[in-house]
């Protein structure tokens, strides 16, 4: 059969109830104006003059009847909204996804093996079912899906994973069956077809065999799983793509066994060329100023995905409107960066003696970050509240690290408790505002012996991977005395540190009350007025080490 | 977009059905309303010899009909057990049938149809024993409003007129009718036996009918066609028919046609005197209009000039006769009538007054006397007599004591408020005034009421003494 005939058919199949009811509508207005015209001429009048309020009433009783269907056959549920898209109407090519080189890589693969579906079936080959895409939230999976459909030149069905959940069991099932259904028409008339579902892990979580698990989910996971094995012998060009964000453990083993999402594609977080490159991308959708380095701006955000840098240009566009620029300028963009990561400052008023505690509370945490941390510069220090905070020191890595060393998880540490040492050395108190900050080093110092063997004592091994009570006291004391000692030798190199350089530390303090805030240039002319330059620039050491969870750079009072 | 252009798709089909079937001429029109009508009769409810006719605005249906009534209502009346009248007439189920499906007929074909007409008269008539009719009068209008809902069933009822005739044209027609209906299929010998009072001579039907008689066995294919058929009184039970045909037929094989009188295709002309016999109708004598001459031509026979045979011919009535109804005149039998019955059926009345009658009537005034009486009027004409007046009438109450007595009173507020409500219903406007007659005891002075107080008395603005002593002189 040609293109066209199949095209034809594959309509028909489609559309026939539409076609039906038209020819039905039609044959009956037909039949309509014969009989009518047979009629004598005051019938049919009398006729026509009812027609009107006939046909409100006609159309009274089927919103009733349907109103009735719905809510007492739930026959309606059942229905579902998928976006179905032409190809040439997506029209995102590979061309306009920036970055991700690996994972476009991989999903030019897929194309190509999509395109070429005949020929591997002909030399045998299985047809590919299903791609996964992992990685954060906002870094271009639903994108790069819609460019493998655009490449293969398929159509799309995009649809939520979450749509298919529903109250009623079995109405999850009925709309993935019927999704294939529509996928498969597709498929046989224009050679295939994508399905995307997104948010896959609302469906496609491991199922819980007992009781109490979720039955629908698993009725609907079992009914994709179906679906996607194509048991009904029809072996049409169907390719299920799912995206999550969800860890791939978390994902029900049966979805990612060979024969369903064969290939999985990793989509990261985009490094600091690709980050460039998205700047690049997003500036040229704005008016901005030339002079803007898109190097540095991706180095400040360092462990941004696309959507957030996205998000960047377009808070800075506003800010530029808001102060009645015609262009984005870099410090727009420099407060739409610090808008995001630090939040719209509030107005609540501090007394003297409190904005002071702040203000040094915060220096300490400056001091220490600019001297003794070895990665992390400072991007700006601000007594001005935000959020839930009352000061902030912003740190930013001056180069993306995908391991920590010893030093720098040490020097987190000694950051996080330089708060507490300034308000110590300067008012010989401390605060409540120190809580958070040891929250935090305490965790890291805990993770550093209990985890990576970096305690002093010598104990070396996961211990927290051994049950709590199958480890002897002896060492649990012998493990927290080494988390304690970490602390103390971090706190003790603070106080030594405070204390050498007080000239700077009551300077810093000074500038934030009068100022507020330090940006990034000013804190760099104190340092280089007292002879300190960037320890960084001028002598930055590093070891390899993973960074462990929850070190959370910024520190806040 | 695509459910935009479905919709306007669905509208444009709508709007042409609307207009295919909308813009479609009446059924019904000058032309071939008549024709329609009997075909309907005939077709659909197997009514045959329906015969309609239009004048004015008005429709009028003959339905001839074997036996109408239940009883031999001359056998009942001779036999002196009947005590109520009214049971007499009453129509046998068929005849009721028919007459319901004629009426329906009647109802289908004038409101299709776009010739304006206002009026129906069916006439259902005993064309056997009695010469009796029904006959129904109704106004169009009222069928449309009544199938629309807009007046109940009872209300139409109360505005059709029924009325009960006698035309004995129609008894003596029927001999000739039949004799000509069966000519050709009965033997000369039956037809003479059967529709003559005594075997006829060439001298008592004249030599031309009594040709036609005889050669009738000569002649095959014989169709008589009826033109004109009219009837009057002669003598006591005897009728004159008239009768204008024109008769068709081949001659039988083996006939000579030279044997026969007159040609295929003749027009002829009789009267024929017809008489009861034996408590039948019979023909007892023929006149022709014709005579064959001695070339055996047809001729027209000279009668003497001082019997204006021809010019009294014209004016004979036809069997089926009807008048254009006039609006007015309808709507004051009915009112008539209305009344009537409601002053019969109000106990109140019937317990207070010993008489309440009420005539109303549509006049003209015959020439212009005032400003206010060019246009026709209403006369209403009451006789009540108040059980207490202790006089024989109304009329001899002393002045004043008309409107002071409260059970007259509340019997012409009853007859004025019939009339106003009637009126109303059928938005008539075609009068100037209502006149009162037969209230006052000075009768001289009857009085007129302007249609603005008769407006107020409706809305009850006025009562019935307000209304009365606002009349003015006539």
């Amino acid at each position: 059969m040609s293109k066209f005939g199949r095209r034809f058919k594959m309509n028909l199949m489609n559309h026939w109830v539409k076609l039906a009811i038209t020819l039905s509508v039609v044959i009956m207005i037909g039949l309509s104006i014969w009989g009518m015209a047979s009629l004598e001429s005051y019938y049919r009048n009398i006729t026509l003059a009812t027609m009107p309020i006939n046909m409100l009433m006609m159309a009274v009783n089927a919103v009733v009847f349907v109103f009735l269907y719905t809510m007492v056959m739930q026959g309606g549920f059942s229905k579902i909204d998928t976006k179905s898209v032409n190809a040439k109407e997506v029209n995102i090519k590979f061309s306009d996804v920036v970055g991700m080189d690996e994972a476009k890589e991989e999903a030019w693969e897929v194309v190509q093996l999509i395109k070429d579906h005949s020929k591997l079936k002909k030399i045998g080959g299985k047809i590919l079912r299903g791609i996964l895409m992992l990685g954060p939230p906002g870094c271009g999976k639903t994108y790069l899906a819609k460019a493998i459909a655009t490449e293969a030149g398929l159509p799309f069905l995009s649809m939520s994973a979450s749509e298919f959940v529903e109250v009623f069991v079995g109405v999850g099932a009925s709309r993935v069956r019927k999704l294939f259904k529509k996928a498969r028409q597709l498929a046989y008339g224009f050679g295939g077809c994508i399905i995307f579902v997104d948010e896959l892990d609302a469906v496609g979580r491991n199922r819980a065999f007992n009781q109490f698990g979720g039955s629908e989910t698993n009725t609907t996971l079992n009914q994709l799983l179906v679906g996607m094995d194509g048991l009904d012998s029809q072996q049409e060009n169907v390719i299920v793509i799912g995206a999550t964000n969800a860890p791939e453990d978390s994902l029900d083993a049966a979805l990612l066994r060979p024969g369903r999402f064969d290939r999985k594609v990793y989509v990261v977080r985009p490094n600091l060329e690709d980050r460039a490159k998205m700047f690049a991308y997003y500036l040229e959708k704005v008016k901005h100023d030339s002079s803007i380095d898109v190097a540095v701006l991706a180095r400040k955000a360092i462990g941004k995905s696309p959507a957030e840098i996205e998000n960047i240009v377009k808070e800075s566009a506003l800010i530029s409107v808001r102060k009645g620029l015609d262009v984005i300028t870099y410090k727009e963009i420099t407060e739409a960066v610090e808008r995001i990561e630090l939040g719209i400052k509030n107005k609540i008023k501090m007394n003297p003696r409190e904005r002071e505690m702040v203000a040094y509370h915060e220096t300490g945490h400056l001091m220490v970050t600019y001297l003794l941390h070895p990665r992390d510069d400072v991007f700006k220090a601000s007594i001005i509240p935000r959020r839930s905070s009352l000061g902030v020191v912003h740190p930013t890595p001056r180069e993306e690290w995908f391991v920590h060393d010893r030093e720098a998880i040490s020097a987190d540490i000694k950051v996080c408790v330089a708060s507490y040492v300034a308000e110590r050395l300067k008012f010989n108190t401390t605060t409540s505002g120190v809580s958070a900050d040891f929250q935090h080093a305490m965790r890291i110092a805990h993770q550093m012996v209990w985890k990576l063997g970096m305690g002093p004592s010598g104990y070396i091994g996961d211990y927290s991977s051994i049950p709590e009570n199958q480890l002897a006291e002896t060492i649990k004391t012998k493990l927290n005395d080494d988390t304690n000692k970490i602390l103390k030798d971090c706190m003790d190199e603070c106080e030594a540190l405070l204390k050498k350089e007080n000239e700077i530390f009551e300077r810093f303090a000074h500038e934030l009350l009068v100022k507020d805030e330090l940006e990034y240039d000013e804190i760099e002319a104190i340092f280089n007025e007292y002879g300190k330059s960037n320890p960084r620039i001028f002598g930055g050491k590093g070891t390899s080490f993973d960074k462990g969870p929850g070190t959370d750079s910024q520190q806040k009072t | 977009m695509i459910n935009q252009k479905l919709n306007i798709a669905f509208l444009l089909l709508l709007l042409s059905f609307a207009t295919f079937v909308g813009c479609g001429k009446a059924t019904y029109d000058e032309q071939n309303i008549i024709k329609e009508m009997k075909k309907i009769c005939l077709e659909e409810y197997k009514v045959s010899d329906v015969e309609v006719k239009i004048v004015g605005k008005t429709i009028g249906v003959f339905l001839p009909l074997e036996r109408l009534f239940e009883s031999d209502i001359k056998k009942m009346i001779l036999s002196g057990k009947t005590t109520n009248l009214d049971s007499l007439f009453v129509p046998l189920p068929d005849a009721m049938d028919k007459l319901n499906d004629v009426l329906f007929t009647t109802a289908r074909v004038v409101l299709s149809s776009d010739i304006g007409l206002e009026f129906y008269q069916l006439y259902v008539s005993d064309v056997e024993s009695t010469g009796l009719q029904i006959v129904l009068t109704g106004y169009i209008p009222d069928l449309d409003r009544m199938r629309m809902w807009d007046i109940p069933h009872s209300e139409y009822r109360k505005r059709v007129l029924h009325d009960l005739k006698l035309n004995r044209a129609l008894l003596w027609e029927r001999p000739v009718r039949n004799l000509f209906r069966d000519a050709g299929k009965i033997s000369s010998f039956e037809a003479l036996s059967v529709y003559f009072s005594e075997p006829p001579k060439p001298l008592t039907v004249s030599p031309l009918f009594y040709n036609f008689l005889t050669e009738i066995q000569n002649k095959k294919n014989l169709k008589i066609d009826l033109q004109t058929v009219k009837g009057r009184t002669y003598f006591g039970n005897q009728g004159l028919i008239y009768v204008k045909l024109v008769e068709t037929y081949e001659p039988k094989d083996g006939t000579n046609p030279s044997g026969i009188s007159y040609p295929s295709g003749s027009e002829l002309e009789y009267i024929f005197i017809v008489d009861m016999i034996e408590e039948t109708f019979k023909i007892t004598q023929v006149i022709p209009l014709y005579y064959l001459d001695e070339n055996r031509q047809l001729k027209k026979i000279a009668f003497p000039k001082e019997l204006d045979l021809y010019q009294n011919l014209e004016s004979w009535p036809d069997h089926f006769e009807i008048e254009d109804i006039n609006m007015g005149e309808f709507i004051a039998i009915q009112l008539a009538r209305r009344m009537q019955n409601l002053l019969a059926e109000d106990e109140r009345i019937r317990n207070t007054m010993t008489m309440a009658q009420v005539n109303i009537s549509y006049l003209h005034h015959p020439k212009d006397i005032g400003p206010i009486r060019k246009e026709p009027y209403f006369s209403i004409q009451m006789d009540f007599e108040p059980k207490n007046s202790g006089a024989g009438n109304a009329k001899e109450l002393p002045s004043g004591t008309f409107l002071e007595n409260e059970d007259t009173r509340y019997a012409a507020a009853l007859v004025m408020k019939e009339f106003v409500d009637v009126i109303r219903s059928y938005r008539f406007s075609q009068y100037g005034y209502v006149e009162i007659l037969g209230l006052h005891q000075e009768l001289s002075k009857n009085f007129g009421i302007s249609l603005e107080n008769l407006e107020l008395f409706r809305k009850k603005q006025l009562n019935i003494k307000e209304l009365f002593e606002a009349g003015f002189s006539l």
